[in-house]
């Protein structure tokens, strides 16, 4: 079994697949709630309509009857050993049920520690310890929000010694136990590829298919010899190429273009969604999940 | 032995809030050298970009009046003192104003602190509850004795304050579509309220009898108590002009007339 919980989006029955995907960003409200476009669903940062009311969650409701929508959280830390708020999952709860999602994520990292909150992703390392820790969490929150949720691999720019798991054998764990599934972000594959020599396509290879709900493809730059994924540019033909070999062993699997600073206008995120399309078009998919 | 998860990110977490990398972090890491610095330092910066990001967002007239570097500068000195506390990026910065108003570096701009208090008020609105305002109807429909006697209830993210400078003009220079010049403003007194309508939050000049009026609505007091309290404060308080600013900007969510309790 994959899953206990329901999950519309990773559901390979579902007469309609989602498709491409772009994020919501403050930038296009306008032009989203103006134009009935054409764009297959929309993926927002769960922690910025945490408010009880105002514009941002107005847009948020309006667009949700228009697009499936994807919450994805950035400020949950799983991993944070001390430090996890209870209170932050009863807000994420909240946001589920008024606004139905068909996709919830969060982040395979840890980000706080005894009340200070760092806002960041951090890196944890892949030990058994780690895996019992976030097993539990996402066992807890998947119990709460009475749905599946997918967690994502993320860049990082440390690496830890004593790990008892490489990346997709960890994911696939985690995965296994708890009926989470994957949100395999492929820009941070090659952002650790070119940091650290971890080729991206062997995680992508030893990933289990089966369990990769969601797909993300962003854009990265590269400062003093370190390449940072700052989702601020086009996706790169790199991680292109990492997509088409990713659809091929993963089929249709929803996907994302994530664009999260130096926001460009809408038309070049559905340029970017358009070859994404492209891409996911071309997918045998029941060849691929078999 | 390795160090447990609870101990990594303890020393992980000392090591982004000082410049130091802790034995036992470096220990445990494949990096090493002034690799490991560069690695951590970036973390550290991307900590920090995150917050000063957050603050700037929600203090826009403070960053534009200080400039970006002053403003970077005030931001760090601001994270030591009151780190984040949430996952929700929203809810950094609520003591700037505190912190600005005893900051050196912008003790030049003694007006900086009611500027931060007013933005947070702004910031705070913006993701607040879309509580309705009470019907025109309802209020059309109030006699003159039954006005005098119902209490109103505000609308809980409602702000004002009685500033000593410029307050409103200062802001509304700052705003996208404004038509004043900075350095047109005259320095005086002046007095602000912050409320929203239809999901715009926007910022009100009042006068010193709005202010008195307010703190009375907000402490219980009905229409009657609180127009004496504005007229004994303000002889000037015009309250048919007062109360149909306020209709205009919602501030009302709720009217009871206590004669019918």
């Amino acid at each position: 079994m994959i899953s206990n919980f329901p999950n519309p989006g990773n559901d390979r029955a579902v007469a309609r697949p989602l498709g491409v995907g772009i994020g919501l960003r403050a930038p296009h409200y306008e032009a989203l709630l103006t134009q009935g476009c054409c764009i297959g669903w929309l993926e927002a940062h769960t922690e910025n309509y945490f408010g009880e009311g105002g514009y941002d969650l107005y847009v948020l409701t309006t667009l949700r009857e228009r697009h499936p929508i994807s919450l994805h959280g950035v400020g949950l830390g799983l991993g944070s050993a001390k430090g996890y708020s209870p209170e932050h999952i009863t807000k994420v709860a909240a946001l589920v049920n008024r606004v139905e999602p068909a996709l919830v994520s969060e982040h395979l990292c840890w980000g706080a520690r005894d009340g200070a909150v760092f806002n960041e992703l951090l890196p944890l390392p892949l030990t058994r310890e780690t895996l019992h820790l976030v097993g539990e969490r996402v066992d807890r929150l998947q119990n709460v929000l009475q749905r599946q949720v997918l967690i994502e691999n993320i860049t990082s720019y440390v690496h830890f010694r004593d790990e008892d798991f490489n990346e997709p054998e960890f994911l696939n764990a985690l995965a296994a136990q708890t009926g989470c599934g994957i949100l395999l972000d492929l820009n941070n594959l090659y952002v650790n590829q070119c940091n650290h020599g971890t080729s991206a396509a062997a995680v992508i290879d030893a990933i289990d298919p089966r369990h990769v709900g969601e797909i993300h493809l962003a854009g990265h730059r590269r400062i003093d010899g370190i390449v940072i994924d700052d989702h601020g540019a086009a996706v790169d033909d790199a991680v292109w190429q990492l997509y088409a070999h990713a659809l091929q062993r993963c089929g249709q699997v929803p996907t994302l273009i994530e664009w999260d600073n130096q926001v460009p206008a809408l038309d070049v995120l559905k340029t970017e969604a358009e070859r994404a399309q492209h891409y996911y078009d071309r997918v045998d998919q029941h060849a691929a999940v078999a | 032995m390795p160090l447990s998860l609870d101990q990594l990110q303890e020393a992980f977490a000392a090591t982004l809030v000082a410049d130091e990398v802790p034995t036992q972090l470096s220990a445990a890491l494949i990096e090493s050298g002034e690799h490991l610095t560069a690695r951590l330092t970036l973390y550290r910066r991307n900590v920090f970009g995150a917050w000063r990001q957050a603050l700037a967002a929600a203090y826009p007239v403070v960053h534009a009046l200080v400039g970006p570097e002053c403003f970077s500068d005030v931001a760090h000195h601001y994270c030591r003192l009151h780190p984040s506390t949430s996952g929700d990026l929203n809810q950094f910065g609520a003591r700037f104003a505190e912190v600005l108003a005893t900051e050196p570096a912008t003790a030049t701009l003694p007006y900086l602190g009611d500027v931060a208090a007013l933005e947070w008020a702004v910031h705070r609105l913006h993701h607040a509850a879309d509580t309705p305002p009470v019907p025109r109807e309802r209020i059309a429909a109030l006699s003159p004795t039954q006005l005098l006697s119902s209490r109103f209830l505000l609308h809980p993210g409602c702000w004002w304050m009685a500033s000593t400078h410029p307050l409103c003009s200062i802001w509304t220079a700052h705003q996208p579509d404004s038509t004043i010049e900075l350095s047109s403003i005259a320095h005086k007194p002046e007095f602000a309220l912050v409320t929203h309508r239809r999901w715009r939050v926007t910022v009100v000049p009042i006068t010193s009898g709005d202010v008195i009026a307010l703190d009375a609505l907000k402490a219980g007091a009905d229409m009657d108590r609180t127009i004496s309290a504005a007229l004994q404060g303000d002889p000037t308080f015009d309250f048919a002009k007062a109360f149909v600013r306020w209709l205009d900007c919602d501030v009302f969510v709720g009217v009871d007339d206590a004669r019918r309790q």
